[in-house]
């Protein structure tokens, strides 16, 4: 054997298989997983990228829910009722929100990435990254109100907000930091408006109503304006949407509702997408619409005290036959099944923006805008308007087939109806009257939390053991921490002040 | 003697060679040193160079090159020296001749050996006076007899060899006094002459160690190797009957530890070489059988193997394997052993050695066996007897929880349930005062059903396997066929095995040799109808919908129920809101397992001289595996699917219908008629292609070294499909009916009807490895390998892997110093220091994204979800290992063994994180893991005992490992820690159990526990993550810190008897989850349960905790107290036991009686498995140690006995 065989031989043993056929070889991709080469493709991303958390936990914490002695608590219903910081990590934690929200805008500044490399009809590439940045606005928006104070505008210079992530993770363990609560709202307010003007309802296959259509662009800068206290952009954007008189074409017919049959039928047309009135639905996995046994929930008694003779009020179902516990029959429950059996994970479909909310943006934002005013006869002729609005909202609700004694048609019966003592100036009692409605026609939605932490209500929760405990207009206690995990990460937490002094019964 | 056939070759070609011999006298002879690498056993083409060369030396040389043994007199040839040869290549035969021409001796090949034997010829004795004929025959330890024995008559030049037979026949002198019988090998023997007829044993002259290690890859001469290896042959290992020969290595080699979790054919035992090496991988050795890797027909995770799950029993790679084909194991411990296979062999590699042809006449083998197994008793476990259950009836009773509405509204009843519906349906009166009727209960109370006796069978399981085998020197074959049968442990079961392999060997020419392998087997096997199981993790259980498993269903249900009725009619009670008798269930709700796998495999190998060689293979295999799962219309299954009696069953059957549509209409079935036809496919397409070439160059005198270069490719494609058909109606000629609805239920229920799936593993792999070795005392080793693999995903920066080790040895009792130190044969030091990788689990280095439907009740669309985000700093896990080792061979090698150390630190394993959450994933799997393992092996070989008639033979073998885990992040919850399998935390082993703390029984008789301060609770959340180990107390390791066999072999005469013990100590066992609040009368109960709270005070006398009545369990609202108890301290066994795994009888049928059927060799014997369990912890309470009792398709390792025969023609 000479060397020339040798070589011979090596170089077809190495050239069968050289380096760089061998990166082709190895290249094959390792199972059915997906490459997003097409336009198509980054809109499939984007239905994944709406977050799969409810925040319908928020709910235990106001005071739309109390003891009931027959259900049996859990340690995360006392949590949440006592307002300490919850320790779960699943459905209906807080923990699970900032999780699965962080995990729709990761799909979302995938979708921004991968655009940015493909070619395709340009409206429609456009709408893809509308929808893409309304997606990631609108989840960093729901973290910020729940983890941080509410956005004020004196010290939202300097109060944490959350992390605003704008790029896909590449590394195990990436570090990130809190901005501020005015930097969120800035980088909300930009991908939103530039969503709002890039999107187009065009492209939605069916209903579109679990997509960001323009519709539910608009009601999400609604209430991002409302939240930021701007009211004209808020009512400005309310009308974009409603017009400017009073529009019923985005108001939940309750009758409609009401011919549903049963709480489940009831609830399936309260949640259908063929509602006008319902702006955008995401699929919830939450455990809360099922959990009525559990912790602490709505009870006949503030049932009792919140409505009379609404046709709200006949969507109420009691949870036992000592009707102690009831709920409104808005949600469907319906399971995810694992196995062919029974076992599975419990789902919902949330309407989280609908038209009913933007009439309440607008009237709020109209009656601080006529605050300002310090002519007095313009201040009334603005506050007319604000009655000629709410008022057909108020027929549409009370002009049940009971109660219609009550229901004369104007503001002053309401008045009688429920604010008897009050005699302050109109204007106070139509503030309060609009405050009371939103949180009746939102109860068991999610959002009363965050009209107690950005109007400073005060609320007292007394606990299944007989604890009193009251939250304070600016309790440290209504900003909720962030999840152990991040804080561990390098996070920054909150510092969430000792609780209120306790009172035994 | 006759003239062998086969070798007739030598007659042609020596005249074509003719040369003659030319004796030089006084040259010194001269022979290099070439054993480095042995050639292919197959090839009798040798290398000779060679001048001047004593006879001996050549024979020497040509053993050394080839798999020949010689067979000569020592006198007879070593008077021939000074042989010159002409030519470097020779055939075996070319060379013998040349060799023996002009001398008077002649050579014959049988077998593989060569006979050197004086030439025959007519030899004129005088004839004296008084002559005596003696005949016998000459046979070895095992009673085979020796072909090629010198007879040899003291004191004369008298003497014979014996016939391939081991005959002889002799005529001498009558007044001679000594015989001397030898042979190369074995003792010689001198007998006194002083009968006609002899049948004379020979002895082998020591027990000598294992000459060759197979790497798979290589062959490479034992002295001459550095790793740590073991070699089991076949024939030491097998225990007769098993099906699956895996199982039969536990106790057998040092540092292999053997769990045998299910005895259900095709389940793997869980095998670990060497502890795991990581943390969450797959801890799987990688099997190799003749030289290729063998894929496992479905990819079944280490941990998965205990799960009960159908696709366990795929999971054994070698379970389509004829245990009869397997020549030998090959076990690589250490990195330097499996350098060679680089990644995916960082757990250690087997060996698998199959039999091929041998050169001679051809040979027939009969080999089968017929094994019974037994039937468990409920008197090895402790399970309450139907008349006991019954007063736990009355007190559930009395509390409320069994009655006339809790009967209407259970999904599961039995006796007792069944009395009240008796009542409902107005069968049956009330008792005295409204109570419970206990006459109709009384003869329930009798029952004392044995579920063991109607589930169960004296199951009888055949085995039968003929080879045939044989060849030429220019080829040979060995093909074999071999059905196995078992009818069935359970009513439920039954396995039909085929297989069927062919081995042919080529050698067109001197250089080049070709090889060709076929091996198919074909399985039929029927198991009762399961379904996979899920965790919730919420309680900390594994569910099973519908789960028959008999061994399951005996030990769980209660005996109160009778199968039967007292007219001898299977007797149905509720299940799952259906009726329910297993008998009846068993029947009608199986799965067909139908698994076809055809392998197909070429070696090509050519010489370019005795230094440069080349060889390539190809495997190619394929293989498909169906499960049918055959759901009967009248089966429980499908039944629950109609169940619909009252009202309240409709509301509660959770496998109605309730249209979304019509939200307040009834829940009806979308299974009317009919039941399922389920199939579940998967399909595995392996190539695999390696070249190698093997470089020995000339060094000089006392040097040698060797070169191995290769390349290697593996191409696996998998793919995986389900279908499930509704309304099927077996008994109709399986006409189908489906319901308009099921689309419609399908989509509500997030379920599809059909899927699809595959999988893709490219492997491209490079490698070398460079030996030397001066005079055989000194040997270094060195390897590197180059691993690429695409499972990483795109990352080009992940995928690859360098690999490598050194490695040494230093054979004393080679060195001059110690020629004279008698008492040691061998010893010899080693040490390998080395690199590897492994890929680690489930992680993509690339961002990994899916499709998926949307689920929800409007607007269905497609929608792409991300399964991982991207990791670039992926990488695989690693592991450095020190290995060090010390071999001894003493008294002529009658006590040889070995004692071995290693340390393994194992590092960039991968384990979950919680990150931050704001990238988009809370948790997140990466190299977070280092985990250092170490430990000792000990194997001893000794005989005890050697006489004539008699020896006692022992192997010992212990093994003692450590793992401790030296950076993880913490991520296990509380349910995971004390769940069976375990968890990983920081400081504790690869996995460990933990306890929640019991801290005695409260005046309610709820347990209670220690908190995290110790301070007593009822309630522990189980998903909770954070300082778990002030909760929970650490009971100890999941696997044993030590394991280990004793085998004992005692010979007298033709019988053999082995006895073989095997122990593990050290690990801890989570009991069964076995206490609730409440229970039902469908549940067995465990004795222990009588013994429970009863009356306040009883906390003080007993620690089982109380039923409670429908007030306190109020009270302890929804606190988890109960699901705590069953994982409490109160609830771990030790995994501590000895076991008599095997104790076999074997009788060698003697030649002389042989002879009359004109057969070669036949033994029988009789062997009985598992026989005993020695020692195990009592709190056990019969549940083997080695089982998880996981349902479905699992079943405990049972006592069997066997009846076996071999024959060979």
């Amino acid at each position: 054997m000479t060397m020339k065989n040798i070589k011979y031989i090596m170089v077809l043993f190495v050239g069968l298989f050289s380096l760089a056929s061998c990166d082709d070889y190895l290249s094959e991709v390792p199972d059915s997983r997906i490459e997003l080469d097409n336009i198509d493709k980054v809109a499939e991303l984007l239905a994944n990228a709406y977050p799969e958390c409810s925040y319908l936990f928020l709910e235990t914490m106001t005071d739309n829910v109390d003891a009931a002695p027959t259900n049996r608590t859990t340690q995360t219903s006392e949590e949440l009722f006592c307002w300490k910081t919850v320790s779960s990590i699943s459905q209906d934690s807080p923990s699970f929100y900032w999780t699965y929200a962080y995990r729709g805008i990761a799909h979302a500044n995938q979708a921004l990435v991968s655009l940015e490399k493909l070619d395709g009809d340009k409206t429609r590439i456009n709408a893809i990254r509308g929808e893409a940045l309304l997606i990631r606005a609108y989840s960093h928006f729901m973290l910020v109100n729940i983890f941080s104070k509410h956005y004020d505008e004196k010290t939202a210079g300097t109060d944490l907000g959350v992390p605003y992530a704008t790029h896909p993770e590449s590394t195990l363990n990436a570090k990130y930091k809190r901005e501020t609560v005015a930097k969120n709202y800035e980088q909300i307010e930009k991908d939103m408006l530039e969503g709002l003007s890039l999107i187009d309802n065009k492209f939605y296959k069916g209903s579109g109503k679990y997509h960001f259509t323009r519709e539910a662009a608009l009601a999400f800068a609604s209430r991002f304006y409302l939240y930021k206290k701007d009211y004209a952009n808020c009512l400005s954007f309310s009308n974009q949407l409603l017009g400017v008189g009073y529009n019923s074409t985005f108001i939940k017919d309750y009758q409609k509702v009401l011919a549903g049959q049963g709480p489940k039928g009831r609830a399936q047309v309260f949640s259908s997408t063929s509602e006008a009135s319902n702006l955008l639905m995401m699929r919830k996995s939450v455990m809360y619409q099922l959990k009525f046994h559990v912790g602490y929930r709505l009870t006949n008694k503030i049932a009792n005290t919140l409505y009379k003779y609404d046709a709200r009020s006949r969507n109420m179902w009691a949870v036992n036959t000592d009707q102690l516990v009831v709920y409104q029959a808005k949600f469907e429950d319906l399971l995810e099944r694992t196995s062919s059996s029974g076992s599975g994970m419990p789902y919902t479909v949330q309407t989280v923006f609908r038209g009913d909310e933007v009439l309440f943006n607008k009237l709020e934002a109209m009656w601080e805008l006529a605050a300002l005013e310090s002519d007095e006869v313009k201040q009334a002729e603005m506050d007319k308007k604000i009655y000629a609005l709410l008022n057909p909202f108020l027929v549409e609700r009370y002009n049940g087939k009971s109660g219609s004694d009550y229901v004369t048609g104007t503001i002053d019966s309401y008045k009688t109806m429920y604010y008897k003592g009050l005699t302050p100036k109109d204007r106070d009692v139509f503030k309060r009257i609009m405050l009371d409605e939103r949180r009746r026609e939102f109860c068991e939605e999610g959002l009363r939390w965050f009209d107690i932490k950005r109007l400073g209500i005060e609320i007292t929760h007394k606990n299944l053991a007989g604890k009193i405990d009251v939250l304070k207009a600016n309790d440290s206690r209504k900003v909720l921490q962030i999840p152990a995990s991040a804080i561990s990460n390098g996070l920054e937490p909150n510092i969430i002040g000792d609780e209120s002094p306790v009172t035994q019964n | 003697m006759k003239k062998n056939q086969e070798n007739s070759y030598v007659g042609r070609r020596s005249g074509v060679f003719v040369k003659r011999l030319v004796l030089l006298f006084f040259t010194i002879s001269f022979l290099s040193f070439q054993g480095v690498v042995k050639a292919n056993p197959q090839s009798a083409i040798i290398q000779l160079n060679l001048k001047n060369a004593s006879l001996i030396k050549i024979l020497d040389e040509i053993k050394d090159q080839t798999e020949y043994t010689f067979l000569y007199n020592l006198k007879d040839v070593k008077g021939v020296k000074n042989v010159n040869i002409t030519k470097k290549t020779y055939e075996v035969g070319e060379v013998l001749n040349e060799c023996l021409s002009g001398t008077d001796l002649s050579f014959e090949l049988r077998d593989n050996v060569i006979i050197i034997k004086p030439k025959e010829k007519e030899i004129k004795v005088q004839e004296p006076q008084d002559e005596i004929l003696i005949k016998g025959v000459v046979l070895d330890d095992a009673g085979i007899p020796l072909p090629g024995v010198s007879i040899s008559i003291k004191g004369t030049t008298l003497g014979i060899y014996t016939d391939i037979d081991g005959k002889f026949e002799l005529k001498v002198p009558s007044d001679s006094k000594i015989m001397i019988v030898s042979i190369i090998g074995m003792k010689i023997q001198e007998l006194a002459i002083t009968d006609k007829t002899y049948k004379i044993v020979m002895h082998e002259e020591s027990v000598s160690m294992d000459e060759v290690v197979v790497t798979g890859y290589q062959k490479i001469d034992r002295k001459l190797f550095t790793g740590s290896a073991q070699k089991l042959s076949a024939e030491d290992v097998k225990i007769e009957g098993a099906p699956d020969i895996t199982s039969s290595l536990q106790g057998k080699a040092t540092g292999v530890q053997v769990s045998n979790v299910s005895s259900t054919f095709g389940s793997a035992p869980v095998i670990t070489i060497r502890g795991n090496s990581s943390i969450n991988g797959n801890n799987k050795p990688l099997w190799v059988i003749d030289g290729v890797e063998l894929e496992d027909l479905v990819n079944v995770s280490a941990d998965d193997l205990t799960s009960g799950n159908l696709t366990t029993l795929l999971s054994s790679g070698v379970a389509g394997l004829n245990p009869d084909d397997i020549a030998s194991f090959q076990i690589l411990k250490d990195v330097s052993a499996t350098a060679l296979y680089g990644a995916k062999a960082m757990n250690g590699v087997i060996v698998i050695t199959t039999k091929q042809g041998k050169e001679g006449k051809l040979t027939v083998n009969y080999s089968g066996s017929t094994s019974i197994k037994t039937i468990p008793q409920y008197s090895d476990f402790d399970i309450m007897d139907s008349g006991s259950e019954l007063s736990v009836y009355r007190q559930l009773v009395d509390y409320g929880w069994v009655g006339m509405t809790s009967v209407a509204q259970s999904p599961n009843y039995g006796a007792l349930g069944k009395m009240y519906d008796e009542i409902i349906k107005g069968n049956l009166n009330w008792g005295p005062n409204g109570t419970i009727n206990e006459d109709y209960l009384e003869k329930y109370g009798r029952a004392n059903t044995d579920w063991f006796g109607e589930l169960f069978k004296t199951d009888i399981t055949q085995q039968h396997s003929v080879s045939i085998s044989g060849g030429t020197a220019k080829s040979n074959y060995y093909a074999s066929v071999s059905y196995y049968k078992d009818n069935g442990y359970t009513v439920a079961d039954k396995v039909d095995k085929y297989t069927a392999s062919l081995r042919l060997q080529f050698k067109p020419t001197d250089n080049f040799t070709a090889g060709i392998k076929l091996a198919s087997n074909i399985r039929d096997q029927k198991v009762p109808g399961t379904q996979t199981r899920t965790f919730d993790p919420t309680a900390g259980q594994y569910r099973r919908d519908f789960d028959i498993n008999p061994f399951s269903y005996a030990l769980n249900t209660s005996r109160s129920m009778r199968a039967r009725d007292e007219n001898g009619d299977l007797e149905f009670y509720r299940r799952s809101y259906a009726p329910f008798n297993i008998v009846h269930e068993l029947n009608n709700n199986f799965v067909n397992i139908d698994v076809k796998d055809i392998n197909f495999q070429t070696d090509l190998a050519y010489k370019f001289n005795s230094k440069l060689s080349v060889k390539s293979t190809f495997s190619l295999r394929k293989a498909t595996t169906e499960r049918a799962y055959m759901i009967h219309e009248t089966s429980n299954q499908a039944e629950a699917y109609r169940a619909a009696g009252d009202q309240s069953v409709i509301d509660a059957n959770p496998y109605l219908f309730r249209d979304p549509a019509n939200p307040n209409s009834n829940a009806y079935s979308i299974l009317p008629e009919g039941g399922f036809y389920n199939t579940n496919g998967s399909d595995l397409t392996h190539y695999y292609l390696r070249n190698t070439i093997d470089w020995s160059p000339e060094l000089g005198e006392g040097h040698s070294a060797n070169f191995f270069f290769g390349n290697e490719v593996n191409y696996t494609d998998r793919s995986y499909k389900s279908h499930e058909g509704w309304g099927i109606s077996y008994d109709k000629g399986n006409v189908v009916t489906t319901a308009p609805e099921l689309q419609n239920y399908l989509n509500s229920n997030g379920q599809v009807y059909f899927y699809m799936g595959n999988g893709r593993n490219r492997r491209a792999s490079f490698f070398t490895t460079a030996a030397y070795t001066y005079m055989g005392r000194y040997v270094g080793n060195a390897s590197f390998r180059y691993d690429g693999s695409n499972q990483l995903g795109e990352s080009t920066a992940a995928r690859y892997l360098p690999s490598w080790n050194a490695s040494g040895a230093w054979n004393i009792h080679a060195e001059p110093f110690m020629m004279d130190i008698n008492v040691v044969n061998h010893l010899k030091v080693k040490a390998s220091y080395g690199y590897n990788g492994i890929m680690g689990p489930g992680t993509s280095a690339a961002l990994a994204m899916y499709s998926g439907q949307t689920l929800r009740p409007s607007d269905k669309e497609t929608y792409i979800y991300i399964a991982a985000l991207e990791n670039k700093n992926l990488t695989w896990e690693k592991m450095y290992e020190l290995n060090l080792g010390v071999e001894f061979g003493l008294l002529g090698n009658r006590v040889s063994g070995e004692f071995g150390y290693y340390n393994r630190n194992s590092i960039d394993l991968i384990d979950a994180i919680t990150t931050t959450g704001v990238g988009g994933a809370l948790i997140k799997r990466g190299n977070v893991g280092d985990m250092r393992s170490y430990g000792y092996e000990f194997a001893i070989n000794s005989t005890n005992i050697k006489t004539k008639d008699f020896q006692w033979t022992t192997n010992l073998n212990l093994n003692f490992h450590t793992s401790e885990i030296t950076k993880l992040e913490n991520f296990s919850s509380i349910g995971e820690a004390v769940s069976n399998v375990g968890t990983a935390l920081k400081g504790y082993s690869q996995r460990s159990l933990f306890s929640v703390r019991f801290a005695g029984l409260d005046h309610r008789g709820i347990p209670t526990f220690y908190g995290k301060d110790d301070e007593i609770v009822y309630n522990i959340n189980m998903q909770n993550r954070s300082n778990i180990t002030d909760i929970l107390k650490y009971e100890g390791p999941i696997a044993p810190k030590s394991y280990g066999g004793l085998t004992n072999n005692f010979k007298y005469k033709n019988f053999n008897l082995s006895v073989g013990l095997v122990y593990k100590w050290g690990n801890v066992i989570r009991l069964d989850d076995a206490f609730q609040p409440t229970y039902s009368d469908y549940d067995s109960f465990s004795k222990e349960l009588a013994n429970r709270w009863m009356v306040p005070g009883d906390e003080n006398r007993t620690n089982i905790p109380a039923i409670l009545d429908k007030r306190t369990l109020k009270e302890l609202n929804g606190q988890n107290a109960y699901t705590l108890y069953n994982k409490s301290t109160e609830r771990v066994a030790k995994g501590d036991f000895i076991r008599l795994k095997d104790l076999s009888l074997r009788y060698q049928v003697p030649h002389s009686f042989l002879k009359k059927f004109k057969l070669s060799n036949a033994s029988v014997s009789i062997n009985a498995s598992n026989l005993w369990l020695i020692y195990s912890d009592s709190k056990l309470n019969g549940i083997d140690p080695e089982f998880y009792a996981s349902g479905g398709v699992s079943m405990p390792v049972s006592r069997m006995y066997t009846f076996s025969l071999n024959l060979g023609f």
